[in-house]
């Protein structure tokens, strides 16, 4: 048996090494503020700016958004930057509940102050939890004018880096 | 062997110390605590920013103290390493290892320390006796930065060495001390359509302070409210909450609060009353949270009723019975972890205000004429919008903006009584219905039978002085209407029950003056021991010729509603329960829960209210004959799913609100059949087709909300576990519950630094309370006078 003791010593040795070093997994689990765990290398937070670019005044859009990989909740709808769609937009809770965001906003504002090129309708926010970096798609379901006709436009979406220190975002 | 535990050791040690972590917070009196325990710490980026900040500070000419505990101390206890943070730190840095005497010192400093790291924040507080809160054989290591100079002790309790308190130009001395709160202000915005109601509550945090903070803020919201949108609004940027489940959405919130995210989560903790938290406030900020929720109105005492609770009355939980750590305590401004509570209430104390007010704005549309329309609470303005009869527009007057008791708007319509009303919906899940069921007129020439009545006075230490008061007169009230056939008994409880005799007695001229006699010499004091009144009331032998009527005459200021609700499903039999709400802010969850339970009526005498007028109308509805067993033909539409499930008795004057889900059409009368006065009863309610309204949109939400509330009353009954339903319905109709809750997070940036000190916002006690006699102070407990 004493043999073996060596041996034994150098695992526990690199597991406590390789424990300080923040590479073993069952090493990860620790408490949140109310007893909650949070895996080892912790969840992060980033937020996706949704760009819509009709062809013409975008008067009411409803998009889905998601992740197809990767572990993401949704943690927050916020609404775009141009005046028409400031507002954050309602979400499905059903599609919610799948982590999938079905967002829709209408403006009745006239066509001059309707955004007619590429703006941000929406910022989704998410958190991102231990695995895979997350691969999101988007799909425009409908875009309307303000003559209630549908409309051709197109979606793109930008990921976000938080900024820290409270500054803008980057 | 001794050679390689000393290996072990050492290696043990490095490697906690590579793991260093700085998690600093600010403490005027210790200096920075650096929690070297990275089960303690919040993820790696944190790791990071943390680390680096311990360098820094580390680098600079501050001493610092050691603290070791378990293994490491075993090893390393005589020859302290010079340099500690592992590479992190400058070797100038001077570090030595505590005695015990320091240890003393800083005990309850890193005892909180841990409490507010490690995550714990809602475990119960170390309290003076307590065993150590870590276990002597769990690794961890303190860093405590000594400070060369003392700081002062902010007076206040508050985060760092100052606070911003301003009192709005003109406002008298008289208002107090000023204390610095997290919450600025709250407005209240409204409209009424019919009798649904839709209200949007905007709270207000700033930081005062000079350093951030997490302000954590318990407050009420009517107990039939729908609760089904919440923004976090940080600037001009407006963030929609997600509903979650409860656990889960706690998960996140720790995770943003932890990594610098700005942050608001509300839970509910029970139907009326919530908490609000936001997280990392940085000094001189301010952030918006609004929710947005529906409720129906009441009709009683010939007008409807919109009420506004603004601050929760202090409850008492009984200690020793099962789940007392899940009540809500009542505990004194800092005096946080005291009650031994999951959710606690910190009050003001005599004499201190904080800055915190209220706006309050309602839109009034009721169809048809409003014949008078007033507020027994509050100094209003009202305004009539282009003269109309129908509409109204009131206000909250601006002298009148201190969130301390309930605000109650009552208003009539024109007509000699408000008629039955069904209003309708359709989405794409179904048909929603609410059908304001009113009592047939004739209903009320009908004499009631012989009762047996029995008045339960509360006279705990939170009824003192006017509560006490309208109680007594509301029983003396309530004994000159019985008549020669009824009897009656008169208990009255606080830390015990007595009773003006043992058995229920006839209400002879000679028993009613005893009866009298016996209600003035009550008094207030002591503990709230409501259960055992309950018990009492309903233990009498059953009277098989009269029907049983127990009054309950309270403020409701207990945190132990589930068990009392329990009892009286338990016990109730045929009994009829009815409710007097007594004093500016009662629990109106318990008291309505209860008659609703008991298949009674509710009423509330507030201290603006005459009592023998609120005992009039309570008698009047008692002293009818009630339409029970009650069943509805719903002509030719399919209606499934009513609640309540259980149909309440129709009291005259009383209407009762069902809901329920529908196909096809009403296009048929109503038939409604019951007995009353010993005798099968039967009307018909001319709907005249469906009303829809604009209000109608939120139907979906009032019916789940109704269908959540008779859930948990199975719950607390004991007739199955609810709770997977409950979670389900509030997670498909977006709604707060027992059991989820909502998130926002801004993820689009972050503060710098720890999340800093969590703040709790002080509310002062409801007008016409007494502090001394509902507030717990420091860590006892019983309270002082008990309540």
């Amino acid at each position: 048996m004493n043999r073996h003791r060596p041996g034994l010593l150098a695992a526990l040795l690199l597991v406590l090494l390789a424990a300080a070093m923040g590479l073993v997994p069952g090493r990860a689990g620790r408490r949140g503020a109310m007893g909650d765990e949070v895996s080892q290398a912790g969840p992060r937070f980033e937020a996706i700016d949704l760009f819509i670019t009709p062809t013409g005044p975008l008067a009411a859009y409803q998009l889905e958004f998601r992740a197809r990989a990767g572990q993401v909740k949704i943690v927050g709808i916020e609404g775009g930057d141009h005046p028409a769609y400031t507002q954050p937009p309602y979400y499905d809770p059903a599609a919610m509940q799948q982590d999938r965001v079905i967002i829709g906003a209408l403006s009745t504002k006239p066509a001059g102050e309707l955004p007619a090129a590429r703006v941000r309708v929406a910022r989704v926010h998410v958190m991102i939890e231990a695995g895979p970096a997350p691969e999101y798609e988007a799909r425009l379901q409908t875009t309307a004018g303000p003559e209630a006709r549908t409309i051709e436009a197109n979606l793109t979406f930008e990921p976000i880096r938080a900024a820290a220190d409270g500054g803008d975002p980057q | 062997m001794r050679r390689a535990r000393i290996v072990l050791g050492v290696v043990s040690f490095t490697a906690l110390m590579a793991a260093l972590v700085a998690c600093s917070v600010g403490n005027s009196e210790y200096g920075k605590l650096y929690d070297t325990n990275r089960a303690t710490t919040m993820g790696d980026a944190r790791l990071e920013q943390e680390r680096a900040a311990a360098a820094e500070a580390m680098a600079g000419n501050a001493e610092f103290d050691l603290y070791m505990s378990g293994r490491v101390s075993g090893v390393h206890a005589e020859t302290p390493p010079a340099n500690p943070s592992g590479g992190l730190a400058s070797p100038s840095a001077k570090m030595r290892v505590l005695t015990e005497e320091d240890l003393a010192r800083y005990s309850e400093a890193i005892k909180r320390r841990r409490l507010g790291i490690g995550g714990d924040a809602d475990r119960p507080p170390v309290r003076a006796g307590d065993g150590p809160y870590v276990s002597s054989s769990t690794e961890e290591l303190w860093i405590i930065e000594r400070r060369t100079t003392t700081r002062a002790r902010p007076e206040d309790d508050v985060p760092g060495s100052g606070s911003l308190v301003c009192w709005p130009a003109g406002q008298p001395t008289e208002w107090g001390k000023q204390v610095a709160v997290p919450l600025r202000h709250t407005d209240v915005s409204g409209s009424i359509a019919g009798y649904i109601s839709s209200v949007t509550v905007t709270q207000t945090f700033t930081n005062p302070y000079d350093s951030k903070i997490e302000a954590v803020y318990a407050f009420p919201l009517p107990e039939n409210a729908a609760v089904s949108d919440f923004v976090m609004t940080i600037g001009e940027r407006k963030i929609r909450g997600i509903i979650r489940e409860r656990q889960e959405a706690q998960q996140i919130y720790n995770a943003a609060r932890a990594q610098g995210h700005v942050a608001s989560l509300l839970t509910q903790e029970r139907p009326n009353i919530f908490t609000q938290r936001v997280a990392n406030i940085e000094p001189g900020r301010a952030i918006d949270v609004s929710m947005t929720y529906y409720s129906t109105l009441t009709y009683r005492d010939g007008g409807y009723e919109w009420v506004f609770p603004m601050v929760i009355g202090p409850r008492f939980n009984p200690p020793g019975t099962p789940g007392t750590t899940d009540g809500i305590g009542a505990v004194g401004r800092g005096a946080g972890g005291a009650s031994g509570q999951s959710t606690e209430v910190q009050y003001l104390r005599p004499g201190e205000r904080s800055g915190s007010d209220i706006s309050l704005a309602l839109d009034i549309d009721a169809g048809v004429r409003i014949r008078s329309i007033e507020s027994p609470t509050h100094r209003v303005e009202i305004d009539r919008p282009g003269g109309s009869s129908s509409q109204a527009r009131v206000r909250l007057a601006r002298s009148d903006s201190i969130p301390n008791k309930d605000f109650i708007l009552r208003y009539t319509v024109a007509g000699e009584a408000v008629e039955t009303a069904l209003v309708t919906h359709r989405d794409s899940r179904g048909g929603y219905f609410t059908l304001m069921l009113v009592p047939p007129k004739d209903l009320s020439r009908l004499e009631r039978g012989p009762v047996e009545m029995v008045f339960v006075v509360d006279c705990s230490g939170s009824m003192q002085g006017r509560p006490i008061e309208q109680a007594r007169a509301a029983v003396e009230a309530g004994l000159s209407k019985l008549r020669d056939e009824d009897t009656f008994q008169i208990l009255d409880f606080a830390e015990s029950v007595s009773g003006l005799g043992r058995y229920p007695m006839a209400a002879t001229s000679a028993n009613i003056r005893q009866g009298r006699s016996y209600v003035r010499s009550l008094n207030a004091g002591g503990g709230t021991y409501m259960i055992n009144g309950m018990r009492a009331a309903l233990g009498f032998p059953k009277d098989g010729e009269r029907l049983r009527f127990v009054a309950f005459l309270t403020d409701g200021f207990i945190g132990n509603e589930g068990e009392i609700l329990r009892e009286l499903d338990q016990g109730l039999g045929d009994s009829r329960i009815f409710g007097l709400g007594i004093g500016s802010s009662p629990n109106r969850y318990l008291m309505d829960e209860m008659s609703r339970m008991g298949r009674g009526a509710v009423s509330y005498a507030g201290p603006g209210d005459k009592t023998d007028e609120v005992m009039d109308s309570f008698f009047d509805a008692v002293s009818k004959a009630a339409l029970t067993n009650l069943e509805v033909d719903w002509g030719a539409a399919n209606v499934t799913e009513i609640y309540p499930s259980r149909p309440p008795d129709l009291f005259v004057g009383r209407p009762v609100l069902i809901t329920g889900r529908f196909e096809g059409e009403f296009s048929r009368p109503i038939t409604v059949r019951g007995r009353a006065g010993g005798k099968p009863r039967e009307f018909t309610v001319p709907v005249g087709g469906s009303t829809s309204v604009a209000a109608a949109r939120t139907l979906p939400q009032v019916w789940a909300r109704m269908k959540i509330a008779d859930l948990a009353r199975q719950q607390i009954a004991g007739r199955g576990d609810t709770t997977g339903g409950i979670r389900q319905l509030a997670l498909d109709y977006s709604l707060m519950s027992s059991y989820t809750a909502f998130i926002a997070v801004d993820s689009a940036s972050r503060t710098a630094g720890d999340f800093g000190t969590t703040v709790s916002v002080p509310v002062p006690v409801p007008e016409g309370v007494k502090y001394d006699t509902t507030v717990q102070e420091g860590r006892t407990v019983d309270r002082p006078g008990g309540f």
